[in-house]
């Protein structure tokens, strides 16, 4: 295994499980709010993945290398307090120095900080492991969100707006399954894509008790 | 008791080393946001207005070709064949949303329509604002009032068509032009 040998074995059971076995979104449906929200064009979902990716590499290294000084009691406040600091930070410079990746982005930049994956990861993973495996479970994370979010938003771009990254792909006469555009329509979407992503990755629901 | 004091001590100190990096950005940022902003506004006018620009020239094409004029705190943008823009602000159907309208020299058709600020759900609402559609509202009536009805029926001079798909949108927005024209209008006394 290739990936034991680069990143050890800690790190690489971390990457299986963040890409794939624990899948942020469809093993521990979390995220799922801005999944379905932002991933009606291919645009809004590239731009929603970088700015959780930033943000949660972001947490993993301040919340890991913090984590035996930070009281139990306020671990929850703490990582609040990184998140939205470093949010607001990136919407700033954004904002100055980049104002139309910043317009492009609109309000999703602001609503990272709502993003369950990263409040998740930090309270399951940050605060009890190393920087270096921190930052390991981030990147893995933000991987995985970023191709739930790119699959889920190339099948609903082309399909609602006959489009992908703004170019015309559909044949002329193609009818606009306008339904995948709204909300509704990402449910289906993520519906299929859980069914199959479970499925493959062999994890069986847990039995009723 | 020690920890508790650890406790509140470590809070304390974290959220003031945030609270001085939010201020150390926004005070290295806030200038150039600024600037920026009423340079977009600006370009904004000069869109509503029709008045062609390149990126680089905003300032000077605003410049010379535009007057602004302060009512009772309302901006008021005179361009030189005496069409006026002015600044707006409403509520869309999914948040706020702000621009600037132009009116022809008679005050009775619209000039253009240039958005700022919307929220609009993409795909949907937000397509009402994008500025091909909003083309569409050039030289329509706002006498009696701007009327956005069902797609493919708009006939007479008053009338826009509406997005399908897009119907909230299309009521808030016709909504927030109406009054905002009425309103300017009384300020300016016509």
């Amino acid at each position: 295994m290739k990936l034991k040998q680069i990143f050890g074995k800690k790190g690489a059971k971390t990457i299986k499980n963040g890409v794939w076995l624990e899948h942020p979104i469809s093993s521990a449906t979390l995220g799922i709010c801005s999944a379905l929200a932002i991933s009606n064009k291919v645009e809004n979902a590239i731009a929603m993945s970088a700015g959780v990716i930033f943000v949660l590499v972001l947490t993993a290294v301040i919340i890991s290398l913090l984590r035996k000084v930070i009281p139990s009691r306020v671990r929850i406040i703490i990582y609040m307090i990184t998140i939205a600091s470093g949010v607001t930070i990136v919407d700033l410079v954004l904002k100055a120095y980049w104002p139309t990746v910043s317009e492009a982005m609109g309000p999703y930049v602001p609503l990272i900080i709502t993003n369950c994956i990263i409040m998740g990861r930090a309270e399951a993973f940050f605060v009890q492991n190393p920087t270096k495996l921190s930052l390991i479970d981030a990147l893995a994370n933000g991987f995985a969100y970023t191709y739930t979010l790119m699959t889920i938003a190339i099948f609903r771009e082309i399909f609602a707006f006959g489009t992908l990254l703004g170019v015309k792909v559909t044949p002329s006469g193609w009818v606009d399954w306008v339904v995948l555009a709204a909300p509704a329509g990402a449910f289906f979407v993520l519906g299929v894509f859980l069914w199959i992503t479970r499925t493959a990755a062999g994890v069986e629901p847990p039995a009723k008790g | 008791m020690i920890d508790k004091v650890k406790m509140i001590g470590f809070v304390l100190v974290f959220g003031i080393f945030w609270a001085s990096a939010l201020v150390a950005v926004d005070t290295m940022t806030g200038p150039r946001i600024e600037k920026y902003l009423l340079e977009k506004k600006r370009k904004k006018v000069l869109e509503a207005l029709v008045i062609p620009y390149e990126a680089d020239t905003i300032e000077q094409i605003f410049t010379t070709n535009v007057t602004s004029e302060e009512i009772d705190g309302k901006t008021i943008y005179t361009a030189a064949d005496g069409s006026i823009a002015f600044e707006f602000a409403g509520p869309g159907s999914q948040g706020p949303m702000s621009g600037v309208i132009a009116l022809s020299p008679e005050k009775d058709a619209l000039k253009g329509i240039a958005i700022i600020t919307q929220s609009e759900t993409p795909g949907l609402g937000s397509r009402v604002l994008a500025a091909d559609n909003l083309a569409n509202f050039r030289d329509k009536k706002v006498v009696p009032e701007l009327a956005i009805v069902a797609a493919g029926s708009a006939s007479a001079d008053n009338e826009v068509d509406a997005i399908t798909g897009a119907t909230l949108t299309c009521n808030a927005l016709e909504n927030i032009v109406n009054k905002s024209v009425k309103a300017t209008k009384t300020l300016i006394g016509q």
